[in-house]
């Protein structure tokens, strides 16, 4: 939850349920499984690892997110701004 | 302690700990406990990993009808059982005034179903155990409308509501004896419900006043059915999300209960559909004519299909039941 946080800059506050249950829908689709297990303090504490099925499904996702942010910049490069207040395209028909 | 109490929503297991532990780490961070967002999120996973098969939406949309389904039987329990505590028909003076306000000074032949039953079994149909009356035909009965004012204004004098009155003729007499014209009363008071028709045959030149007299559902027993069904759906969710659980990696168990479940639902889709349509009437300004569970009561006409449905669940039960919870490819993230 701490790590969601700190990496998407305090935009994304993970709730301890939605995380759990992404964790149960990823190894129930074998991309992630436990690692390793231990107990602290009677209770117990299990860490997750990408499985090589979930490392190219996060690779291929990846790579998806990366061509659809390419494919805006381009065409944000590409957009000319409005010479004037008020000027807009209009389509009749 | 709080904590503890919202991860029961979750099924019994190491995910309860586990997630105690994640909490415990966070505050730990400065963190503070789950607020009503946190419980909320909790509670709606926590009962979602009661179901087991992460990422089915199948198994949800399936454990919400079965808790439909359950809450509407512990509330039709519930409503039947609680019955046997609600006031009775009047009786004794009470009838005798009740005679008194709708025909004054003129004998009403009263009769009651002689069985102890709230709710016999007439010609295949539930009907609440009623009182009847017929008071013989006089000068004054036999103008209708005129008389039936007159009974509305004694009965709302005694704090009765009238809820309508209506004309139901002329038609053909059941009896084939002729038309006959009617007008029909309803009133209802905190413990009774009342029918009175005035009825005359056009053709006889006789006519006759009807009574029937139920018992109105008190307060306590809709709030107490209401309380019965959400327990009840929860109850449903508890018990499917159990099943589903210890059937969840064994494929053949998993389609020989689903089988079971759905066929239940068909069998007692009658029973469900006319419970509604009674509980329209059985919560409306009109008379409970038929109680709203009608429909699961064995010797009724849709009394087989619930019986039938409940041999249906009952099999996914003991299918669940002789399963031992399965194991997935990894290792369970919960029990």
């Amino acid at each position: 939850m701490r790590q969601a946080e700190t990496l998407s800059a305090g935009q994304i506050r993970l709730q301890a349920g939605t995380l759990y249950a992404a964790l149960d829908r990823l190894t129930a689709e074998g991309l992630i499984d436990i690692d390793r297990q231990e107990v602290v303090d009677g209770r117990p504490r299990r860490y997750y690892r990408l499985t090589d099925d979930g490392a190219a499904a996060l690779a291929a996702e990846s790579k998806r997110l990366a061509r659809n942010a390419s494919t805006a910049s381009r065409r944000l490069r590409a957009h000319r701004p409005a010479t004037g207040l008020g000027t807009v395209a209009v389509a009749v028909g | 302690m709080r904590t503890r109490l919202i991860l029961a929503a979750y099924p019994k297991g190491a995910r309860r700990a586990e997630i105690e532990d994640l909490l415990l780490m966070a505050a730990a961070d400065g963190h503070a406990e789950p607020g009503a967002r946190g419980v909320t999120n909790l509670l709606r996973h926590g009962l979602r990993a009661r179901l087991g098969r992460a990422g089915s939406n199948g198994v949800v949309a399936l454990a919400m009808i079965v808790s439909v389904i359950a809450g509407f039987l512990l509330a039709s329990a519930t409503s039947r059982l609680a019955w046997e505590a609600a006031p009775d028909l009047p009786d004794g003076a009470r009838r005798a005034a009740l005679g008194e306000v709708l025909a004054p000074g003129r004998p009403v032949q009263w009769s009651q179903d002689s069985s102890g039953d709230p709710f016999p079994v007439v010609d295949g149909q539930v009907r609440p155990r009623r009182l009847s009356g017929v008071v013989a035909d006089t000068a004054e009965t036999g103008d209708g409308s005129g008389y039936l004012t007159g009974v509305a204004q004694r009965l709302q004098a005694q704090g009765w509501r009238v809820s309508d009155t209506s004309l139901t003729g002329p038609t053909a007499g059941k009896t084939g004896a002729g038309p006959n014209d009617a007008q029909v009363l309803l009133a209802r008071n905190a413990h009774l419900v009342l029918w009175i028709e005035d009825v005359r045959d056009l053709t006889e030149r006789q006519g006759r006043l009807n009574i029937h007299v139920h018992r109105a559902e008190p307060p306590w027993i809709s709030v107490l059915t209401f309380v019965a069904g959400l327990f009840g759906a929860l109850l449903g969710w508890l018990l499917f999300g159990w099943g589903s659980r210890r059937t969840e990696h064994h494929r053949a168990a998993t389609t020989a209960a689903g089988f079971a479940v759905v066929l239940a639902m068909v069998l007692l889709a009658p029973a469900l559909s006319l419970g509604l349509i009674f509980l329209n009437v059985f919560t409306g300004d009109y008379l409970s004519k038929v109680p709203f569970w009608a429909a699961l009561v064995p010797t009724s006409t849709f009394g087989g299909l619930a019986v039938a449905a409940g041999v249906a669940a009952g099999t996914a039960l003991v299918i669940a039941a002789l399963r031992r919870p399965g194991r997935s490819r990894q290792r369970p993230a919960s029990a």
